[in-house]
């Protein structure tokens, strides 16, 4: 005996009692755990996860099955049967570590070479070390352990230690679904490593006995059942409550129950210890995800609450449209009448000058309110582009001869520096209204200078650039526009004019949206112009 | 024989607007300003009480109904199945359109779209259509 006890001793295993029971419970879980592992690979949404989690669930099975035989060996030795059970068992560790990576969104492919190489190396340890440095001693095996055999010990603690950081990272860094995600998994491979541990090395050592090891394919059905259930049903969240007490009270009974099996009162102790500190995280824990399950509560109840919002918003808007028009068409209809001469002729031409600017601004108030309508139905897919052969050129040239008057009077040029563009498939009248609002609002906020319109082909995209010489952008009035807040306009364009370019803008933002392209602001700065980018993507068919 | 026309329309300035208008186009109107009124009217005119008018301009929003309703009464009898109507009215909205036409609506037009002279013009050539 002296001879042998050079390392430390160390029993790993025993065969236990047959019972018809366990081993029914036994066989059970093997057919379990890859039922389970089949499934979510076949059910669930991401291939790779799906993937890693059957081969973990494989392994498992096989190592169950391999537990089974070492207990009523068949074809093999015990001898033989316990090597391939040691050898599953590192390697299950490692595929654990795999589907933390990549369940982590994490490229595994830099881990690929590392993890094959310890795989072997970890195998290589069991297979010439441990094995061979087995002893019998009743029915428990007794390893003698040497000092190189510290770096199969370092390799599981490196790997199991990396695991848990990163998914402890991921359970404070990220929000919502995935920091569940994250955290369920961490607690499960804690699970996984507390019951290993227990199970392997603190029973073992102290009561000599393998009577307790038919737990260990339970426990691994268990830790199985608990990553499908977070890999697939991770949206029904109280489903996981419910499931995560269970496991904490499990957990808890167990390790409640565990001082009373030990016969060696320091580890009755410290058993007692454990259980107290498990008690206080698992407190914590449920409190947590309490609190996490009220959050997700009210953010469902939120969400609802918007969507009621949004579509009594549009009704509103429909029925606004309703209104508004209904009082013009008697406007427009009189103003018409009265311009044609029906209740006799207004011979003074200040008059008619002012009804006809009048019929100008119904007509000009309809087509705005026509707009608006026109992007709500966009946006809501009530209506589509209609899309036809277009030439740019001759677009842009239309709308510079409509704002030619209004340039001249503010004393501005206006150009329109082209290239030869080819026909291009666009929605006419949208883009049309798009470009217009930009040269409008072009016109409106400058003072000197004026407008020049720049066309040219990028990437097979089609860029529109509308250059002012007037009042330029703030940066923060960039920014605004670029996040979509329109309505909030610089300090100068206030003290220039009244309502601003908001809403014309807002239609031209929608209509170059849906045509798939976008549009950009840039400017110096405050009284150094602005420059408007549409960019169309080219659609020759 | 001066075409009649059956306008039903609630919003008082319209009325007014319309009933100057078409008059002086040469229509006879008639203005219903429920749709009540205009239901009853659809049953006065099967059993033979009142006289079939030439066209019929439905608004859509009415005060106690939605035109789609009338214009869903008047296709279910063979005495008025036929009757040419237009809707006439400021809700245009996708979904009504697709229900108008489902239901046979002969012309959807919007109010403010038109001038009235143009108005005229469509309604003088529906007329004409027999």
């Amino acid at each position: 005996m002296a001879k042998l006890i050079k390392g430390v001793i160390f029993r790993i295993s025993g065969r236990y009692q047959t019972g018809m029971q366990k081993e029914y419970l036994n066989l059970f879980s093997i057919l379990i755990s890859f039922i389970i592992g089949l499934s979510v690979y076949l059910k669930g949404r991401n291939r790779q996860v799906g993937l890693h989690f059957l081969i973990f669930a494989i392994i498992i099975t096989l190592w169950s099955i391999s537990l089974y035989f070492y207990n009523i060996p068949v074809l093999l030795s015990a001898f033989e049967w316990l090597k391939i059970t040691l050898s599953l068992t590192i390697i299950g560790i490692f595929e654990l570590f795999c589907f933390i990576i990549v369940i982590s969104n994490i490229s595994l492919k830099k881990f690929k070479l590392p993890l094959i190489i310890s795989s072997i190396l970890s195998v290589a340890i069991i297979l010439a070390l441990f094995v061979n440095n087995l002893i019998t001693e009743g029915k428990s095996y007794l390893i003698i352990l040497h000092p190189p055999s510290v770096i199969f010990f370092l390799l599981l603690f490196i790997y199991g230690a990396f695991g848990a950081a990163i998914l402890f990272e991921r359970s404070l860094k990220s929000l919502g679904i995935e920091r569940l995600q994250a955290m369920y998994i961490l607690v499960g491979f804690g699970l996984f490593l507390i019951s290993t541990t227990v199970l392997n090395v603190f029973i073992p050592l102290t009561t000599g006995s393998g009577g307790h090891l038919w737990l260990g394919p339970i426990f691994a059905l268990l830790l199985v059942g608990f990553f499908a259930f977070v890999i697939t049903r991770y949206y029904l969240f109280e489903i996981r409550v419910i499931l995560m007490k269970l496991f904490v009270g499990v957990m808890g009974m167990i390790l409640l129950i565990l001082p009373f099996l030990i016969p060696s009162f320091n580890l009755k102790i410290l058993t007692t210890i454990i259980f107290l500190l498990f008690c206080i995280l698992g407190h914590y824990l449920l409190k947590g995800v309490d609190e996490e399950s009220k959050r997700r509560e009210e953010a469902e109840r939120l969400i609802g609450e918007w969507e009621k919002l949004t579509r009594a918003k549009d009704q509103f808007l429909l029925s606004l449209q309703h209104h508004l028009r209904t009082p013009l068409t008697p406007i427009k209809g009189y103003l018409e009448r009265i311009l044609e001469g029906t209740y006799g002729r207004e011979e003074n031409p200040v008059i008619r000058e002012k009804l006809i600017e009048m019929k100008k601004l119904a007509d000009t108030l309809y087509s705005l309110m026509e707009g608006l309508l026109d992007v709500q139905e966009l946006k809501m897919g009530k209506k589509t582009l209609s899309l036809e052969d277009c030439q740019i050129g001759n677009l842009i040239e239309g709308i510079i001869e409509e704002s030619r008057p209004e340039a001249k009077q503010k004393g501005l040029y206006l150009k329109f520096e082209g290239i030869p563009l080819p026909m291009i498939k666009l929605d006419k009248k949208r883009i049309r209204e798009a470009i217009w609002n930009l040269v409008d609002n072009a016109i409106k906020y400058t003072n000197r200078g004026g407008v020049t319109i720049i066309t040219k082909i990028e990437d097979e995209k089609l860029k529109i650039a509308i250059s002012d010489t007037g009042i330029g952008m703030e940066k923060e009035e960039i920014d605004y526009f670029l996040q979509g807040k329109l309505f909030e306009r610089g300090g100068e364009a206030k003290k220039l004019y009244g309502p601003g370019r908001g809403i014309g803008l807002s239609l031209s933002i929608e209509f170059v949206k849906a045509h798939g392209g976008k549009i950009w602001a840039e400017s110096e700065g405050w009284g150094k112009g602005t420059t408007f980018w549409i960019e169309l993507p080219i659609k020759i068919e | 024989m001066r075409p009649k026309i059956l306008i039903i329309e609630d919003d008082r300035p319209t009325i007014k607007l319309f009933e100057e208008v078409f008059s002086m186009a040469g229509f006879e109107i008639e203005v219903l300003d429920l749709g009540q009124k205009a239901i009853e009217r659809l049953k006065e005119i099967r059993e033979g009480k009142r006289e079939k008018p030439d066209l019929v301009l439905l608004d859509l929003i009415l005060p106690d109904m939605n035109g789609i309703s009338v214009l869903k009464e008047a296709r279910k009898y063979p005495e008025t199945k036929n009757l040419k109507i237009y809707a006439l009215t400021n809700y245009s909205n996708p979904e009504f359109n697709q229900e108008l036409t489902k239901e046979g609506i002969d012309k959807i037009l919007i109010k403010a779209q038109y001038s009235l002279k143009e108005l005229i013009a469509i309604i003088e050539e529906g007329l004409k259509l027999k």
